[in-house]
């Protein structure tokens, strides 16, 4: 397996799980708060530093594993890399005009917020599903 | 889902004839990872036209001694 679909792998399934807890956490304050009222904000920005850090030891475990591998990248990464990363931006499309859509509204602050990031992760858990498929299947 | 691409290689052969050539140094020859000379053995990927000279190269072969594309 090339280092880049290892990295593909590590960096999706980082944003899964780590964003999976966030969002299970964050629906269950919602079921007993009122959304205006749910201080998301410090957990959103402590989320952060798990993501960093299982991206990195993954990334680094890799590379101790098959250091000759490491960091390599030739023009099939750089094709599937493009490839890849067509889906996730019409899905970050959806969530920004949903995003409007809910501002327009005059929704809260909270669902804007949500909306963007539920956006942008299913865009990077999009792309990352992708490239792992062209690894895969072939491109 | 369709095969990726219609273009065929004899690669494995070639590598064969050059006494058993394994992957891993054609690929640093050529300048790709191991996987992706795998990929383009397997028909899973067509490399740039640059990779499929230098892998003609390599065997001392021409282009289309070395990839080959199905008649209309």
């Amino acid at each position: 397996m090339p280092f880049e679909e290892k990295s593909v792998i590590a960096t999706t399934g980082a944003h899964v799980v780590v964003f999976g807890v966030y969002f299970f956490v964050v629906a269950r304050w919602l079921a007993s708060t009122a959304a205006d009222q749910v201080v998301y904000q410090p957990l959103l920005v402590f989320t952060v530093v798990p993501l960093v850090v299982l991206t990195v030891i993954s990334h680094i475990a890799f590379a101790v594993l098959k250091p000759k591998e490491a960091g390599a990248h030739d023009e099939r990464d750089a094709l599937i890399a493009l490839r890849g990363g067509r889906v996730g931006g019409y899905v970050l499309a959806v969530g920004a005009f949903a995003g409007i859509a809910l501002a327009m509204a005059e929704s809260s602050p909270f669902y804007i917020a949500h909306a963007l990031l539920l956006a942008w992760v299913l865009a990077e858990v999009t792309d990352g599903t992708r490239k792992i498929v062209l690894y895969r299947r072939g491109a | 889902m369709p095969k990726p691409t219609l273009v065929t290689n004899r690669i494995r052969a070639l590598r064969f004839d050059a006494a058993e050539m394994s992957q891993g140094v054609l690929a640093e020859r050529i300048g790709v990872t191991r996987q992706t000379v795998n990929a383009i053995e397997q028909g899973k990927y067509s490399p740039s036209l640059e990779v499929a000279f230098k892998i003609a190269r390599v065997f001392g072969v021409t282009l289309d001694e070395v990839f080959q594309y199905p008649p209309d």
